[in-house]
């Protein structure tokens, strides 16, 4: 019995003691806060870091780019290089108001610029509509159907032109965008090499070489002239009664279809099943490096692997900054064109409602067709672009350096 | 005004008829008379139509010389129909096929600036 009550008075004593040994560690770990992590600590870890980016950055020459994208409206007068340091530091950001607002204004003037051409239709519909009217009671049909071509012909004639200023804007963005791509992924290949990500960067060279050179000839070579070929049938459709394409169109379109989804499942293939286990080859390679680093080199080996973990970090923002810089860069080239498609669709569904109650069939037939048109045109800038804008994503997000 | 355009039709209806059993040359005299009289009271109407499309130019100004060639071939379309129908009604069937056939050749020769341009706009996209 008084051995047990012995026992019992002990256990308080351990008990004691832990919360003691509790209260020592507690204020090991107050003291190790307290001494770790000051704020000037922080401070000159930024600088540091700031300086080291700014060093390399300043060692890498823009010239070979700066051509390519000195006109874009989000450089604000400032030269490539000096905004890819502000993407890095933070300093630049794109305001939501401000995009919105420029894009509405662009949507806006679209509409503006369609008005007069959408009175034109409605008059020569009005026109068309009061030839048909009577041609049940006494018009002979073939001074009818001649009257109705040439309305017909003035309408085609303007909305040809209309589509060709449109067709030719779209050449223009894949042309920019295959400029682009051509300018930007030698830097971004050589800063992901210098990242660390150097089996990414043997994995993209013949993906960015696919896709700059490769992507751009399908592109013009296939589906743009498919997509004019479509538009030439409206037209010849709309001007006559006798020839009728529309086997051909149903053709040009199922044509269309297959090439675009072969290609992009054929770049999906590139992009997503390489690309995805070359960042653990990095990743396992350059942590061997640091190793070796910090092994081999006596006494100072752990400086040298901070210095060089400090280069891999700054490369990795070099090259996102750099990849951010070509994603704006690319979103400004695709906006103004696609904007001007969507206005210019918009007006073709919509003069093709209003004169539908009153005019011929075909010309509103062939107003309706041609907005179905734009949709394939549409459909080849979103591929081109996206597929860009994929590849982008992933050498920014190829981390290299162990991440 | 259709009331008015209605009851004038009837009353040269009535007398072309009667004017046919007299005196035939007098029946197309009043069948030409009476066109011409039905133009004359939708003349006004037509004025505002053309006031609308002198409007309508003005909005789409790059397009104002279809505009115009478009109501050229509509004036010459209806200008033939109507001379086709009052030379049919006379029995002069050839003759009429005869004016359609020339009112087709100046509409083509209307359409002509149009339809190279057409052309000429899909040549360059091609």
């Amino acid at each position: 019995m008084k051995k047990v009550i012995f026992l019992l008075l002990l256990i308080p004593l351990f008990i004691t003691q832990d919360c003691k040994k509790i209260e020592n560690n507690q204020e090991i770990i107050n003291l190790n806060a307290n001494e770790t992590y000051s704020s000037d600590d922080y401070k000159s870890a930024y600088e540091y870091l700031y300086e080291a980016t700014k060093e390399l950055l300043n060692g890498i020459d823009f010239s070979t780019i700066e051509s390519e994208f000195s006109g874009f409206e989000f450089l604000e007068g400032e030269d490539v290089k000096n905004k890819v340091l502000s993407l890095i530091t933070g300093d630049y950001q794109v305001s939501p108001s401000t995009f919105l607002s420029a894009l509405f204004s662009d949507l806006l003037g679209g509409f503006n610029d369609f008005y007069g051409y959408f009175a034109l239709i409605v008059a020569v519909a009005l026109l068309s509509s009061l030839i048909d009217a009577i041609k049940p009671s006494f018009m002979d049909k073939t001074l009818v159907n001649l009257t109705n071509m040439v309305c017909m012909a003035v309408v085609i004639g303007v909305i040809s032109g209309l589509f060709g200023s449109v067709y030719q804007s779209i050449i223009n963005a894949t042309e920019k965008i295959e400029r682009q791509s051509d300018a930007i992924f030698p830097i971004l290949l050589t800063l992901m090499t210098a990242s660390g990500a150097n089996v990414s960067a043997s994995i993209f060279k013949p993906q960015v070489a696919f896709l700059a050179k490769g992507m751009t000839i399908v592109v013009k070579n296939l589906l743009l002239p498919i997509i004019l070929l479509l538009f030439v049938f409206n037209a010849i459709s709309g001007l006559s009664t006798r020839y009728n394409f529309d086997k051909g169109k149903q053709f040009l379109k199922s044509t269309f279809k297959w090439i675009t989804g072969f290609t992009v499942v054929i770049f999906n293939f590139f992009v997503t099943a390489q690309g995805l286990s070359a960042s653990i080859y990095d990743g396992i390679s350059v942590k061997a490096l640091k190793y070796a680093l910090s092994n081999a080199i006596p006494f100072v080996g752990g400086l040298v692997t901070s210095g060089f973990d400090t280069v891999m970090a700054s490369m990795i923002l070099i090259k996102n900054a750099v990849g951010g810089f070509a994603l704006l860069a690319v979103l400004f080239t695709v906006i103004a064109p696609i904007i001007k498609l969507a206005v210019f669709s918009v007006f073709l569904r919509f003069s093709s409602a209003v004169i539908e109650p009153f005019s011929d069939k075909r010309l509103s037939g062939f107003l309706s067709s041609v907005a179905d048109g734009l949709g394939y045109l549409t459909a080849v800038s979103a591929v081109s672009a996206s597929s860009y804008f994929l590849t982008l994503l992933l050498i920014i997000c190829s981390v290299g350096g162990g991440g | 005004m259709i009331l008015k355009i209605v009851v004038i039709a009837l009353i040269f209806a009535v007398l072309i008829i009667y004017l046919r059993t007299i005196n035939s040359e007098l029946a197309i005299l009043a069948s030409i008379a009476s066109s011409v009289f039905l133009l004359i009271t939708v003349i006004d109407g037509l004025g505002e139509v053309f006031s609308l499309y002198e409007r309508i130019s003005q909005i789409s100004s790059l397009s104002e010389s279809s505009l115009k060639i478009i109501l050229k071939v509509t004036a010459v379309s209806y200008l033939i129909e109507f001379s086709a129908s009052i030379v049919e009604e006379f029995g002069l069937k050839s003759l009429a096929d005869k004016l359609v056939f020339a009112g087709k050749i100046v509409i083509i020769l209307l359409a002509v600036p149009i339809i190279e341009s057409v052309f000429t706009i899909i040549e360059g996209l091609l």
